[in-house]
């Protein structure tokens, strides 16, 4: 199934684009809740992670405005800065292995989003030590730009 | 085009990502996608079986539209996709007599 969403090109609707990515996210985050994300080969979790984001991103660029709210009321919460919105979430590791998938899967979403942007930074996921990692997806409303950050 | 369904959500539940009755305690409603996308529905419904051949084996989109009521007509791409995982995901799907 993740083969297949990363080999469909959703950009047809920003809405499916949006499915699309949140369906990709739900299944990795499924895997990795259940300790199985190992299952897939690192080439297809950074594929599966850098297609989503691009789905996501595409889908909220191109959203009109009345379901971009109610997207980000349902996906995200408001933070104190005007007109940002934010998904918090954190990995929690407990070998060196899952240390490295989340290393892997992270920063090659990390470069999705933020690479050759101004606010583009080196991910802290806490690698070689595994434990609790917590990591924010921020999206502003009126540049439309989505960023990630460790927290 | 507007398939998200933000009104007929299915719920997970996020400790464990499993799809979970609603009204759970903790659990979080995500929105299902045209016929075929969310946890649980099918066909339109929660609750559906996607219609396969006789033998079980899923339709191509063309046949599913060509056959299908509305509520089995896979909305797009996306929700083909969806479909096909539905067929796969079901040991027993509803059969489809052509004739």
């Amino acid at each position: 199934m993740i083969d297949q969403l990363i080999d469909l090109d959703a950009s047809y609707d920003p809405e499916a684009s949006l499915y699309a990515a949140g369906a990709t996210f739900g299944m990795i985050g499924r895997l990795a809740l259940n300790d199985q994300l190992d299952v897939l080969p690192p080439e297809a979790l950074v594929a599966a992670t850098q297609d989503a984001v691009g789905d996501l991103e595409y889908a909220l660029e191109n959203l009109p405005q009345q379901e971009l709210v109610t997207a980000l009321g349902i996906l995200f919460e408001p933070t104190s800065e005007q007109g940002e919105f934010a998904f918090d979430f954190e990995v929690t590791t407990t070998s060196l292995k899952q240390e490295f998938i989340e290393f892997v899967a992270l920063n090659a979403l990390n470069d999705a989003i933020d690479f050759g942007e101004a606010d583009d930074a080196p991910l802290d996921t806490g690698f070689p030590v595994s434990g609790v990692s917590e990591y924010r997806l921020t999206f502003n409303v009126v540049t439309r730009d989505l960023d990630f950050v460790s927290v | 085009m507007a398939y998200i369904q933000w009104d007929r959500p299915f719920f997970v539940d996020p400790s464990t990502g499993e799809v979970v009755l609603a009204g759970t305690e903790g659990a979080v409603a995500v929105p299902t996608y045209g016929n075929y996308g969310g946890g649980g529905y099918s066909a339109g419904e929660f609750g559906g079986a996607p219609p396969t051949t006789l033998s079980g084996e899923p339709l191509s989109q063309e046949q599913l539209t060509q056959s299908g009521s509305g509520s089995e007509d896979p909305v797009d791409d996306l929700d083909y996709l969806f479909y096909l995982h539905d067929v796969a995901s079901n040991d027993v799907g509803e059969a489809y007599d052509p004739e």
